[in-house]
C-alpha cells in the first residue's frame, strides 16, 4: 500500500511537471499564435481584432508570466484546452475529442492483438526450439526492422487501387455520417484493415523475438528443469513455469506502447490519411496550431504515465517479488 | 545387503552428436540397492551431475544419452528401463519413484508461485483422484518432516531462506514417498553451519523413511560420513568403489588418495594437504591408456597405453572395484556390486 502511494506521488510530480514543460514550451518557441494567425489573414485583422485575440490565447502583456501559470492551470482544470486556430474557434478539447477515439479504436486493438499474438507466438517458439519454428526467426526480425510508414506505402501501392477492397486512405467513407449504424461501422472497419495490418506486421514480430528470447533463457532455470523432474504436464511446465516467468520483462514493454497508442502511430496514420490523433498532430505541426499541439502533448503525456502506472500495478500483480513483505 | 532399486549398466552420454560430439559419461556401471546410500565424487567435469541427469533423463540438449540401461526396481512388480520409457510413463515414474533434490537451492523454487502451489501441482499431477484438503494435508506434513513451520506454506520463495527453500525442495522430493532420492550436491549453495544441520536432518529422515539416496558432491569428506557406499569419477569413469569407511581407511586408486588427502582430518596425526596437481581431463581429448595417468606420482608405462578396467584387486578384500594397474584385477568385473 505504501509503495502504490509513492508511486501515485510520483505520477502526481510528473504530471505537474509535463503540465508546466507544456506551458512554457510554445513560449519558447519564437513566433506566437497571434503572429501566425496574423499572418493567415494577411493583414485582414484590425488591431482591436488582434489585441482581443492576445487575451484569448492568454498572451496579453499585461499578465506576468506566474498570472498566466495560473490562469493556465485554471483553464486546464476546467478541461478547458483553448481554442484550436486551424478549426478556430472549435475548442482544442473538442478537436482532440473527434479524433481520440479513431486512434484508440485502431491502435488500441491493434497493440492488444499484436501483443497477444506475437507472445503467444514466441511462447511456442521459444519452447520449441530448434523445431521449424525456429524458421521465423529471421522473418520476425527483418519485419520488426521495417518502418512502420514504409510498409504502409507499399501496402497502398499493392493492395489499394481502383476496384480494390482495401481504400487507400480516410477512416470511412467520405459520404457517410458517423453514426453507430452498420453501414458506418463496416465501412470504418473496411477502412481500418489495412492500416491494422501495417501495425500488426511491424509491432507483432518484436514481440516474438523478445518473448521467444526470454522463454529460451528462462528454460534453462533450475526450477523449469526442477518442474520436469516433477512429473509435470509439459503444458503446465511450459505455461505455469516458463512462461509465467518469460512475461515479466515484457510487461513494461507492453505498458509502453499502452501509452503510445495515444500518440498512435503518427506515421501509419499519416500515410493512411487515418483521422486520429497521430494526423492531427501533423496537420497542428504544419499549421502551427499551439493550442493544438499543447492540448495533444498533455494528452499523450498523461497516457504515456497512466499506462505506466498500469504497468507497476501489473507487475506488482505478477512479480510476488515486488511487493513489500504483508 | 537387500535387492537393488537402480541398476546402472554401461551407461553412456554425449553432449552433442556426430563428430564433435563430447563423451562425458563412459560405460558406467554402478547398482544403488534399497535403502542405502551411495555417494558419488570426484572433481567438477568429472561426469557426475552429467550421470545424475542422464538418469532421470533430464539432461538438456546437446546431452545425449547414447547407450546403456537404467533399470528400476519397483517394490513391487517387474524391473524397467527408464530409458526405454514412454512420455506418459516417464511423467509417472518422476518423482513418484525417484525425486531430485538439485544443486541450486536459491533458483530450484518458481519464484512467481507460492511454495504451496508448487508442492500441491506435485499432488495433483500424480494423485489426481486426491481431494484438495488431503493435498493441503500432505503438503503440511512433509513441511513438518523437513522442520519448517507450516504457516510458511503460503510464503512466496524469495520470503525464505537459502537453507529454508533447500529444505522445501527436501520436503517436495518426500511428498510422494519416492523408492530414491537424487541428490545433487544440495547443500553446496549452502554455508557449512547449515550444510550441517541439513544432512543431518536428511540422515534422520532417511532412517525414518527408508529411501535410497545417489549422493553427488565433490566433497569427499561429506560422503565419508553422510553415505554407506563411494564411488569415485574421474573423467566420465568410475575408477574406484567401495564402503565408504574402508574408502576412507584405505584408497587404492591415486585418484582417490589425492582426493583424500585434500582436505584435513579431523583426528589423527597432521598431515600435510597435498591436493593433485595438475587440471581435469580435457574431454575433447582424452589421454590414452588411464585417463588419470598424466597426473599420478605413481604412472606404469602400461598406464599410458592400456585401459586398466574395472574390476575386484586381487590384492584386496571383496566388496570393492577399481581401475588401476597398480591394483591388477583379481576377476573380470560382471557389473559392480558392492
Amino acid at each position: 500500500m505504501r509503495f502504490l502511494l509513492q508511486r501515485l506521488a510520483f505520477y502526481l510530480f510528473t504530471v505537474w511537471a509535463a503540465i508546466t514543460i507544456n506551458f512554457f514550451l510554445p513560449r519558447l518557441i519564437p513566433g506566437d499564435p497571434v503572429r501566425s494567425l496574423i499572418a493567415r489573414y494577411q493583414g485582414q485583422l484590425s488591431t482591436d481584432a488582434i489585441d482581443s485575440l492576445y487575451v484569448l490565447f492568454g498572451l496579453d502583456q499585461e499578465r506576468s508570466l506566474w498570472g498566466q501559470y495560473v490562469d493556465y492551470w485554471a483553464q486546464l482544470l476546467r478541461g478547458d484546452l483553448g481554442l484550436s486556430f486551424t478549426f478556430f474557434p472549435t475548442p482544442v478539447s473538442d478537436v482532440i475529442g473527434n479524433a481520440l477515439p479513431w486512434t484508440v479504436a485502431l491502435v488500441g486493438i491493434t497493440t492488444l492483438v499484436s501483443f497477444a499474438l506475437g507472445t503467444g507466438l514466441g511462447v511456442l517458439a521459444g519452447w520449441r526450439r530448434g523445431s521449424w519454428l525456429d524458421g521465423l526467426l529471421p522473418v520476425t526480425t527483418f519485419l520488426s526492422s521495417i518502418p512502420y510508414f514504409w510498409l504502409g506505402l507499399v501496402a497502398i501501392a499493392l493492395l489499394t487501387g481502383p476496384g480494390s477492397f482495401f481504400p487507400s486512405s480516410g477512416g470511412y467513407e467520405p459520404g457517410l455520417v458517423p453514426a453507430f449504424d452498420t453501414i458506418f461501422l463496416g465501412s470504418a472497419l473496411q477502412h481500418s484493415l489495412l492500416p491494422a495490418a501495417t501495425i500488426l506486421v511491424s509491432s507483432m514480430s518484436g514481440w516474438v523475438l523478445s518473448m521467444r528470447n526470454m522463454m529460451v533463457t528462462v528454460a534453462a532455470e533450475d526450477y523449469i528443469t526442477v518442474a520436469h523432474a516433477k512429473g509435470l504436464g509439459e503444458r503446465r511446465v511450459a505455461l505455469h513455469y516458463a512462461a509465467r516467468n518469460a512475461l515479466l520483462p515484457n510487461i513494461s514493454g507492453f505498458a509502453l506502447s499502452l501509452g503510445f497508442i495515444v500518440g498512435g502511430t503518427l506515421l501509419v496514420e499519416i500515410v493512411f490519411s487515418y483521422p486520429g490523433l497521430g494526423f492531427q498532430l501533423f496537420q497542428a505541426v504544419g499549421a502551427k496550431d499551439y493550442p493544438l499541439l499543447q492540448g495533444i502533448f498533455l494528452i499523450i503525456t498523461v497516457s504515456v504515465l497512466v499506462a505506466n502506472l498500469l504497468a507497476d500495478l501489473a507487475y506488482l500483480a505478477l512479480d510476488p517479488r515486488t511487493r513489500k513483505e504483508g | 545387503m537387500s535387492s537393488p532399486v537402480l541398476e546402472i549398466r554401461n551407461l553412456c552420454v554425449d553432449y552433442g552428436v556426430g563428430a564433435t560430439a563430447v563423451r562425458a559419461v563412459r560405460d558406467v556401471d554402478l547398482t544403488l540397492h534399497r535403502g542405502q546410500v551411495l555417494g558419488l565424487a570426484g572433481e567438477s567435469g568429472s561426469g557426475k551431475s552429467t550421470l545424475a541427469y542422464g538418469l532421470t533423463r533430464l539432461l538438456p540438449p546437446p546431452g545425449v544419452v547414447t547407450g546403456g540401461q537404467v533399470i528400476y526396481h519397483p517394490p513391487a512388480g517387474a524391473p524397467v528401463d527408464v530409458l526405454a520409457m514412454t512420455p506418459a510413463q516417464l511423467r509417472r515414474f518422476r518423482w513418484a519413484e525417484t525425486a531430485v533434490v538439485f544443486q541450486g537451492a536459491m533458483n530450484s523454487l518458481n519464484p512467481v508461485h507460492r511454495i504451496s502451489t508448487q508442492l500441491l501441482d506435485v499432488l495433483k499431477a500424480h494423485r489426481p483422484t486426491s481431494t484438495a484438503v488431503g493435498r493441503r494435508e500432505r503438503a503440511r506434513e512433509v513441511l513438518r518432516l523437513v522442520g519448517i513451520p507450516t504457516d510458511r506454506l503460503d510464503a512466496y520463495p524469495h520470503q525464505l531462506s537459502g537453507g529454508m527453500r533447500q529444505r522445501v525442495m527436501i520436503a517436495m522430493a518426500l511428498l510422494l514417498e519416492p523408492q530414491l532420492v537424487i541428490m545433487d550436491e544440495p547443500t553446496t549453495a549452502l554455508d557449512v553451519v547449515m550444510q550441517r544441520q541439513i544432512l543431518g536432518e536428511l540422515a534422520q529422515l532417511r532412517q525414518r523413511l527408508e529411501f535410497a539416496v545417489l549422493f553427488i558432491t565433490h566433497d569427499l569428506s561429506l560422503l565419508v560420513e553422510f553415505s554407506d557406499h563411494i564411488a569415485i569419477m574421474y573423467g566420465g569413469r568410475v575408477v574406484e568403489q567401495a564402503a565408504s569407511d574402508r574408502l576412507y581407511q584405505q584408497a587404492l586408486h591415486p585418484y582417490t588418495e589425492g582426493l583424500l588427502q585434500s582436505f584435513p582430518a579431523l583426528r589423527g596425526p597432521r598431515r600435510t594437504l597435498t591436493g593433485i596437481p595438475g587440471s581435469p581431463p580435457d574431454l575433447r581429448a582424452m589421454p590414452t591408456g588411464c585417463a588419470f595417468h598424466p597426473r599420478c606420482p605413481y604412472a606404469l608405462d602400461v598406464c599410458r597405453s592400456r585401459l586398466p578396467p574395472l574390476g575386484r584387486p586381487a590384492d584386496s578384500h571383496a566388496g570393492r572395484t577399481v581401475a588401476c594397474w597398480l591394483h591388477p584385477t583379481a576377476e573380470p568385473a560382471t557389473g559392480t556390486r558392492p
